[in-house]
């Protein structure tokens, strides 16, 4: 039974037992060769930290990569290479390569490269993805496409509003769905509400602006605790002074942008939106 | 030293520790990429005066700059937007671009950039966050994985496989932790039917359970309650398999139960199909089928053969039952709920009383099982009706199993060829009872003759020849009742066997024979006179067409035309030739052979001219036709009117 040891196993094993005796030294070395061969989990781990420091760096502008780089395109493109280069490798692993097109799909999109985006997220099969992250990404994949492209443009076509009128309808629909995962959903709220919000600034006519924004309001006010909007509507912080962020802070911190672009919409074309969540109303008017 | 036998163990280590580490290594690269961080950005948002502020002061700005200058910024767009103002919602599109050409300083303002903002205000609420390290920053952005769609997740996962390969390493090295050489057998199945396939594959714990099902009696037992409302009828059974393991023969016959072969078949094919066509609320119906069958079954598996038998035949019981239910379900569940119970019961018994059951496949189990429970349903009193000194169930068994155990046909057609026959025979009586209700023997008095006729053909020919007969004989009889009162069997079968003669002696071909018995039982279907006739005007149009053909030194009537002819001068007989065949059978086939020897002789000069090889068999049946009628009176090539019939009739073709 130990003829089909391999030669250089053999040396190894020689010297185990000069060194441990015979059966701790054959102990050792079946650990030993536990050890060899795990590379995957390393590989991924790597895929993940260098994908998130690139979607940043799209975000934000260049941030020191893992590797000391620094550079938009350069991280994207290193980013998103390691990302096919694992998947060429690792094929058959459906439940690892579908959401790693998922991540690249984002990181795409948050490099502008739509075309490439779009081809990343049909390549993730939906039937392989588990998480309600990835599986809500996925299912809304054609509104993050329009949206990345639509929302750095100052004037929109007819075809614009019709997705923006889809979005709103179909992210909506997404919050019941998300109700056990509150990051997705609030990051998927965060979304509709900025689509609202922008639908009603790019519509001429009062009225139908108006019911946008109310209607953008009322939904993202959802997301929130009435506690917490006690603290939006007061601007305070729990007192703390810790090192990372939780999620409702997250939340209410991240409102404050949105309530200040809606606030502007509403004020400079004179709309008097009132939603009905009192303190939304209080501070867009 | 290391001994053979550490060195075993050691190998078996170092197998399950690379396995462990390699399947570990898989599983947590899937884990990462699955539940891995994952920074979601928000786009920038293009900032521009609102649609409504821009309407508004375009209207301004046109109200005082009415006309058009040689500078004005909106040029073309004039007109339009003009237009455009006029309607109660303008052109979204139209009024940003005559905006940006008239104020295009107002739509320079810098993009609203909602993560830069988030950032900003994460620096004035958590000062001691330190926003330069990337890895800081990330988690503020990161957004969770969320819910799992799986049932499992990557703990359970983890811990599985761990178990998966210390139960391989276990299966591998029984004999170190197990002494008794029974129980170590034992031992070493179960985990090594265990560690099959990657538990932490599975995806959820559906797919533990069926794993857990196939690999340990007592896992599916306990795990039953777990299963759910989506498998109420896998609930059903598993808790009949539990009650009886409880109140009857105990852990042995549950277990032979659960062992035999149509388990598996009984959970993927019968009950899934029952899940689908039945409703939920008939899964006590099934229940109480299913605990009859086993309770009554369990005496009689004391026999070792039919409790080998049973073992794996009671899922046949079942899914022959749910067949049944699953055609008949209204009626038979809401007032004959005992029906298909009291029938698997009666079949078990008259199993168990029938030496030779075992030779009976499966198919033709369920078949039988779904005939007998539609035979009793549409005639109750079959069930305690005697026939001869037998019960009619057990008398519908043994006419099945003295047709499948004739020795006689065993070189001919092996068991699987006689199986599949009978089996096709057993499905077309499952779909129609009513045959069995007159005559539960049918299918000794049908297939076993067919099956005798055929008995020194060569396997192929016999089969085909046997199927056409036996399934176009029973067929025929249940498009056309009252059949089986006259001698339709009795002549399909002799003619069965005149065809079986000349295959074997290679007169027509084997592949033809088929088509020849499928002509004779059209035949007699379409001219149920000729079925009062005493001898078998088929077997004789048969015997007069080969003995022209061999005599034919050409060989102008050979396979299909051959068939053809058959075809056209049956017909043509059966229609005007009865009269004739009621005098005298033997003369009739005499003059009939003469009348087509006569016509291919007159062929001869005609072929190539104004016939065609494929148009002779019209030609031959219309002459018998015009010969019955009485148009042809001398049998003579040479004849005015027999010449004058024949050219009359090439030249319609």
């Amino acid at each position: 039974m130990i003829y089909f040891v391999p030669m250089s196993h053999r040396s190894l094993l020689s010297r185990f037992r000069q060194t441990y005796g015979d059966l701790t030294s054959a102990l050792l070395f079946a650990v030993a060769l536990a050890c060899t061969g795990c590379v995957t989990a390393p590989e991924v781990a790597k895929i993940v930290a260098q994908s998130n420091a690139a979607m940043l760096a799209g975000q934000l502008g260049a941030l020191p990569t893992p590797e000391g780089k620094s550079g938009n395109a350069e991280t994207l493109s290193a980013a998103s290479a390691r990302i096919d280069a694992f998947i060429e490798a690792h094929a058959d692993q459906k439940q690892i390569v579908a959401p790693l097109r998922v991540r690249q799909a984002m990181l795409l999109l948050a490099h502008q490269q739509f075309n490439s985006a779009r081809s990343a997220f049909d390549a993730a099969n939906a039937g392989d993805l588990v998480t309600a992250r990835d599986q809500a990404l996925k299912r809304n994949q054609a509104h993050l496409l329009w949206w990345f492209a639509a929302s750095g443009r100052k004037i929109w076509s007819n075809d614009d509003f019709t997705a923006a009128s889809k979005a709103l309808v179909d992210l909506k629909a997404e919050h019941a769905k998300l109700e056990g995962s509150p990051e997705i959903r609030d990051y998927l709220g965060e979304l509709r509400a900025w689509i609202g919000v922008t639908y009603a600034g790019r519509s001429t006519n009062p009225d139908r602006a108006r019911a946008l924004l109310v209607d953008a309001l009322d939904q993202y006010a959802t997301l929130f605790t009435p506690a917490e909007l006690e603290l939006i509507a007061t601007d305070q912080n729990p007192p703390g002074g810790e090192a990372s962020v939780g999620q409702e802070q997250r939340r209410r911190l991240r409102a404050k942008a949105v309530l200040t672009a809606a606030r502007k919409i509403n004020t400079e074309a004179g709309l008097s939106a009132q939603p009905a969540t009192a303190v939304f109303a209080r501070l867009i008017n | 030293m290391i001994t053979s036998a550490t060195a075993t163990v050691v190998i078996s280590l170092a197998k399950g520790a690379i396995k462990l580490g390699q399947r570990l290594d898989v599983l947590l690269a899937e884990k990462t990429a699955v539940e891995g961080a994952f920074v979601l950005p928000m786009p920038a948002i293009a900032d521009a005066p609102s649609g409504v502020l821009q309407v508004r002061e375009l209207r301004a700005y046109l109200a005082a700059n009415a006309t058009a200058t040689p500078r004005d910024p909106l040029g073309d767009l004039r007109v339009r937007l003009v237009r455009t103002l006029k309607e109660t919602e303008p052109d979204a599109e139209l009024v940003g671009l005559c905006f940006q050409c008239v104020f295009p300083q107002r739509m320079k303002a810098p993009a609203i950039e909602p993560d830069s903002l988030y950032i900003a205000e994460l620096r004035k609420v958590l000062p001691a966050l330190d926003i330069s390290d990337n890895d800081a920053l990330a988690a503020a952005f990161h957004v969770a994985a969320g819910r799992d769609s799986r049932g499992l997740n990557y703990g359970m996962r983890v811990g599985l496989l761990v178990a998966d390969v210390v139960a391989e390493f276990g299966a591998e090295n029984t004999a170190l932790f197990v002494r008794d050489p029974q129980l170590r057998h034992a031992a070493q199945c179960v985990l090594e039917r265990f560690a099959e396939p990657d538990l932490e594959t599975f995806p959820a714990w559906g797919g533990l359970l069926r794993h857990a099902l196939s690999s340990t009696l007592n896992g599916v037992l306990d795990a039953r309650s777990e299963l759910g409302v989506d498998t109420a009828w896998v609930a059903a059974l598993l808790d009949v398999l539990a009650d009886a393991r409880a109140d009857t023969a105990g852990d042995e016959f549950i277990t032979g139960l659960f062992q035999g072969r149509g388990f598996s078949r009984l959970l993927s094919e019968g009950l899934a199909r029952a899940a689908a066509e039945l409703g939920a609320d008939q899964t006590n119906a099934f229940k109480q089928i299913a605990a009859a069958v086993i309770k009554t079954a369990a005496p009689f598996t004391r026999d070792q053969s039919f409790g080998a038998f049973f073992n794996d035949h009671w899922t046949d019981l079942l899914r022959g039952g749910l067949l049944a239910l699953e055609k008949q379900a209204p009626a038979l569940l809401k007032d004959k709920p005992e029906l298909v119970r009291d029938v698997s019961i009666a079949m078990v018994q008259a199993l168990a009383a029938t030496p030779q059951a075992r030779l009976l496949s499966s198919q033709t189990l369920v078949h039988l099982t779904d005939a007998a429970v539609g035979a009793v349903a549409a005639k109750p009193a079959l069930l305690t009706q005697v026939a001869g000194d037998k019960p009619w169930l057990e008398v519908l068994l043994g006419s099945v199993i003295s047709t499948v155990s004739r020795d006689g046909i065993r070189h001919a057609l092996d068991g699987n060829g006689i199986a599949a026959i009978v089996d096709d025979v057993a499905g077309l009586l499952a779909a129609h009872p009513e045959l069995l209700i007159k005559n539960p023997e049918l299918i000794r008095e049908v297939v076993a003759p067919v099956l005798t006729t055929v008995q020194n053909l060569r396997s192929l020919d016999a089969r085909h020849l046997a199927q056409a007969a036996a399934m176009g004989a029973l067929t025929a009889m249940v498009a056309r009742q009252g059949l089986s009162d006259t001698r339709f069997a009795p002549l399909t079968i002799e003619f069965t066997g005149r065809v079986a003669e000349l295959v074997q002696s290679q007169t027509i071909r084997g592949v033809d024979a088929p088509e020849l018995i499928d002509i004779a039982i059209a035949t007699l279907l379409n001219n149920p006179r000729v079925l009062e006739l005493h001898g078998n005007l088929a077997t004789g149009v048969l015997v007069a067409v080969q003995t022209a053909a061999a005599a034919d030194a050409r060989g102008l009537l050979s396979g299909p035309v051959l068939v053809a002819t058959v075809q056209e001068v049956l017909a043509a007989t059966a229609r005007y030739g009865r009269i004739k065949a009621e005098a005298s059978l033997t003369k009739l086939t005499t003059e009939l052979t003469q009348v087509i020897r006569s016509s291919l002789s007159s062929a001869t000069d005609q072929l190539g001219r104004s016939l065609a090889l494929p148009g002779l068999p019209r030609v031959i049946g219309g002459m018998v036709a015009a010969w019955a009628r009485g148009e042809i009176i001398v049998i003579d090539p040479a004849d005015r009117l027999f010449r004058a019939a024949f050219e009359r009739l090439a030249a319609a073709t």
